[in-house]
């Protein structure tokens, strides 16, 4: 459901890799918006496409996949459209990436501070403002000793340190939009903790919009006010986050729902889904998830369902709601 | 309490941190310090912890395949350090244990039936013609049916959750009454981890089993555990029955831990204080004087730094080392 | 021959039906092998080269040393491969020198490949002390200047063939050692040999059964690299009268056609290009063999 003025619009995106298998659609058609200053959560498995679909942004798809087809807009303007050297230069100042395991990410021969500085282009600047912006960065992801760690090498810092150094190259950049990829999962649960909280804050304190990408939905519910849930390398249901908890509206959705186990709540079982994510060189025809689907009945196995648009910004690409409401997109 | 299977007694690792030119060791990493824990039949006690708490280890050491600086492991009433050839082998039978990377629990060249047949095959359990049936009945028993379809493949052909259930198999084949898992769905994707969690309890239940299940996630926890232990910096902090602790956490590292876990349309805002308190756990090699924890504790005092909390008994079979409770 | 991996989810059903054990992954394996083309040329050039050498005697026109013919003569009816500059006919010494190669590269590879992977396995494995000692012992072998050596073993021990396959084994083990040791030190600690210790496997079925095999791949590529490698050292060493004088080698050949390269190509040309022909079948069939071992097929995209 395009907002009135997004940040960020994709329309119907497809990244092909061919394989010597077959081509695999690792991202089949998916259409996602995120409006100035609203953080999205994308929710899925492994080979739900959902990493595939970030990097597409970026135009980071690794060969040899390719984007096929679709539109990216960012403000309106088209990114697939540019050329490098302009999609660098947005690359460097108007969206960036924070990818799971920060270690691997940062230089390891490099200091902290000059890795934060290349960010911006300074790394051999011995300007006082320069490095007075460094320093900021620093504080600003509440790091408790900046000037131990912008002098330290990324393999002296703990694992939540390396992240925090990442975000820093991030934010001193000030992107409009950040796209955090399973940021939190290789970390401790006291320190994921205390980064997802601090990206919830962050969103009031910069301008800048926020994509999370996880495979947990409870770790998403904690900062996201909205949700994409994708399978198969399709978004199977969209909506406010407290919506998609209370009343999810696709069978997959319920069933990432239900598994979820809640320290707090005794449970004797969990419902489990049967089968396994499909090989995505060769999908299921039709809908992606019949195989698996509690729900599954006659135009599953045959065609894939249209994504049917409900009341307050939500939508489910499922046969169980396509003869219900209008269609408004055909998927 | 039914009967008890394994048990650590006051058992420390420590390990030498190589320092010196000549590899002379200084400074010592206790993994592992002071810790007393026991399972019984039928029961499936979680080990919790973040890096650095020493859970690995300590499962490592109830496996036999880590030393103890100090302390005993009971086995069938016998201590493992001391045990006569024939004792090790069943001890080796009755001992095993499910790994957290199912792309890494099995050896890429053999097999499934390889995978299985091995352990059998060095026990000499049962006459070999026998051996392959009670394999692929393994196969069948987690899962994995018709077992003939698993048996001749190899572990690149199969998926995470796949590889995983034979790895429980392989676990399973000597018949032991322990395991010891380790982390065993956390890389799981999530619709299949539901699956194996069911499995486990499912096997726990059938076998009558003694699990030890180390997992960082609470959740998965509070549904698989009978009774949880909690471990910070090599020491345990808390222990007892889940719901009990859960419920009525008595140790503030165990609040954090249950704070600090995912919950569902729980809006997370920040509030600087309190983070920049939290911090990161501290070097095992180093760690602070008195309770560990206390460099993280909003309610630290001064007995804190200068005497370590014992355990004592907080709840019904409930037990915390925290100077708040005495 | 190839497994959808759609089909075996879990709830699929392909249909297989059971086979024996051992046979059937030798034919997977004969399978894997025989979709690599080139590995498949390799095989037969190297079986070609083999078989050549075997049946030398037979198979040559004339003997190596006879001189048969005028000197340097280009190829012709008589010579299909010209003579050389003593009037020797090449093509025989082509097919006689395909038995010295073969024998000389692969009984010197073996030796070496069986010593670097004693060695490097118990160092790997068992690493402290032990593996320290091993390790100085091997940067011994490694730092060693191989030709000197052979020389000066050859002066004092004589120029014979064996003692040529020997000298090479010794001075070649320690990079595959090193090669083993570095695998055994990685895969020691990963999970399913973990899981193996733990139902109580020992040591060497850890090290051989649990562990080798998975470290093959490497050893395989090392010790294909090393064949051509002795076949020219083998040459050098003949070169300046240190190889066996009774036996006719490539290298010899290449060697003695230095000076007369210009007027007469066919003297350096053809066991040129058996040498080379020779080494890149060697490699190509390493490629091969660790398909054969390997279950997973060359990967996807």
């Amino acid at each position: 459901m395009p907002s009135p003025d997004p940040l960020l619009q994709v329309d119907d995106l497809k990244v092909h890799f061919p394989t010597s298998r077959g081509v695999v659609r690792a991202v089949d058609g998916v259409s996602i918006h995120v409006g100035r200053g609203e953080a999205v959560g994308i929710v899925g498995e492994s080979g739900s496409g959902k990493s595939m679909t970030a990097l597409s942004l970026l135009r980071l798809v690794p060969r040899p996949g390719r984007i096929v087809e679709g539109d990216i807009r960012l403000e309106g303007r088209s990114l697939l459209d540019l050329t490098e050297k302009e999609i660098r230069a947005v690359r460097l100042s108007e969206i960036a990436m924070i990818f799971q395991d920060a270690g691997s990410y940062l230089n390891p021969i490099m200091k902290i501070e000059e890795q934060i500085a290349e960010a911006i282009g300074r790394r051999r600047s011995r300007l006082p403002e320069d490095r007075q912006r460094v320093r900021e960065a620093l504080r600003a992801v509440r790091i408790p000793d900046p000037d131990r760690v912008a002098a330290a090498y990324p393999h002296e810092l703990s694992g939540g340190m390396q992240q925090r150094a990442m975000i820093a190259s991030v934010l001193i950049r000030k992107p409009k939009l950040i796209i955090a990829d399973e940021p939190t999962t290789a970390l401790d649960a006291t320190v994921q903790y205390q980064i997802l909280k601090f990206l919830a804050a962050l969103r009031s304190e910069i301008d800048a919009s926020l994509i999370l990408i996880s495979h947990d939905l409870a770790v998403v519910s904690e900062v996201c006010d909205r949700v994409y849930v994708m399978y198969a390398g399709q978004v199977v249901e969209e909506g406010l986050t407290d919506a998609i908890f209370d009343e999810p509206k696709h069978p997959y959705t319920r069933a990432l729902v239900d598994s979820i186990l809640d320290p707090y709540e005794r449970k004797e079982s969990i419902f489990a889904l049967e089968g396994t994510p499909p090989d995505m060189a060769a999908p299921p025809a039709g809908c992606r998830f019949h195989p698996r689907c509690p729900d599954c009945f006659a135009p599953c196995a045959e065609e894939i369902p249209p994504v049917v648009a409900f009341a307050g910004d939500a939508s489910a690409r499922c046969w169980l709601h396509a003869r219900d409401v209008r269609r408004t997109h055909v998927g | 309490m039914s009967a008890e299977t394994i048990a650590v007694a006051n058992g420390a690792v420590h390990f030498p941190v190589r320092a010196g030119f000549f590899g002379r060791s200084t400074r010592h990493v206790h993994a592992v310090d002071d810790v007393s824990l026991a399972l019984h039949e039928n029961e499936t006690v979680a080990l919790v912890g973040e890096s650095g708490s020493g859970k690995t280890t300590l499962g490592m050491s109830m496996l036999g395949l880590r030393h103890l600086t100090d302390g005993t492991i009971r086995w069938r009433g016998r201590d493992l350090g001391a045990l006569t050839r024939d004792d090790y082998r069943a001890f080796r039978k009755d001992v095993q244990i499910i790994f957290q990377d199912p792309y890494a629990s099995l050896n890429p060249r053999q097999t499934v039936a390889e995978a299985l047949l091995r352990p059998l095959r060095l026990h000499r359990v049962m006459p070999p013609e026998r051996m392959l049936a009670h394999a692929e009945e393994m196969l069948d028993r987690v899962g994995l049916r018709p077992a003939h379809l698993y048996i001749d493949r190899y572990p690149h052909e199969f998926s995470g959750g796949q590889r995983q259930r034979v790895a429980i198999a392989r676990a399973l084949i000597l018949s032991p009454r322990i395991i010891v898992a380790d982390e065993p769905v956390s890389a799981l994707d999530v619709s299949i981890r539901a699956q194996i969690l069911n499995l486990l309890k499912q096997l726990k239940d059938d076998l009558k089993l003694s699990m030890l299940f180390l997992s960082h996630d609470l959740g998965v926890v509070r549904f698989v555990a009978d009774r949880v232990a909690v471990m910070y910096l090599g020491k345990l902090v808390e222990i007892g029955p889940v719901d009990e602790v859960f419920e009525r956490p008595k140790h503030p590292y165990t609040k954090l831990l249950l704070k600090s876990a995912p919950t569902v349309k729980r809006r997370a805002t920040g509030q600087e204080s309190e983070l920049d308190l939290i911090g990161e756990p501290p070097n095992p090699a180093n760690p602070p004087s008195g309770c560990r924890f206390r460099t993280r504790c909003p309610h630290a005092f001064d007995r804190c730094t200068a005497e370590m909390p014992p355990l004592s008994r907080v709840g019904a079979l409930h037990d915390a080392a925290c100077h708040l409770n005495t | 021959m190839r497994r959808a991996q759609a089909d075996f989810s879990g709830t699929g059903n392909d249909g297989a039906r059971p086979r024996s054990r051992r046979l059937g992954n030798l034919r997977d394996g004969w399978g894997r092998f025989r979709q690599h083309r080139l590995a498949l040329a390799g095989l037969v050039v190297f079986v070609a080269f083999t078989l050549a050498g075997l049946v030398a005697p037979l198979l040559a026109p004339y003997s190596p040393f006879e001189l048969i013919g005028q000197r340097l003569e280009p190829p012709s009816s008589a010579h299909l491969f010209g003579t050389d500059h003593l009037g020797r006919d090449v093509l025989s010494g082509v097919i006689h020198g395909a038995r010295t190669s073969v024998q000389v590269g692969l009984l010197s590879t073996l030796l070496s490949v069986v010593l670097g992977v004693l060695v490097g396995a118990v160092a790997g494995y068992y690493g402290g002390r032990l593996d320290d000692l091993l390790m100085r012992v091997t940067e011994v072998f490694q730092v060693l200047p191989r030709f000197f050596l052979a020389l000066v073993i050859v002066a004092i021990f004589g120029a014979s063939l064996w003692g040529m396959i020997f000298v090479i084994g010794i001075l070649s083990w320690a990079e595959i050692a090193r090669l083993v040791r570095s695998e055994f030190l990685t895969l020691r600690e990963r999970p399913f040999v973990v899981a193996a210790r733990a139902y109580g496997a020992g040591d060497l079925q850890l090290m051989f059964r649990e562990i080798l095999p998975n470290a093959l791949t490497a050893v395989v590529v090392a010790a294909s690299l090393q064949v051509p490698s002795a076949i020219i050292l083998e040459a050098g060493l003949s070169f300046i009268g240190a190889g066996d004088p009774s036996v006719m080698s490539w290298g010899r050949m290449l060697n003695n056609a230095q000076q007369y390269m210009r007027q007469a190509w066919w003297t350096a040309l053809f066991p040129g290009l058996a040498i080379s022909l020779m080494a890149m079948s060697i490699a190509l069939l390493a490629d091969g063999i660790n398909d054969f071992f390997n279950p997973r097929l060359r990967q996807k995209g």
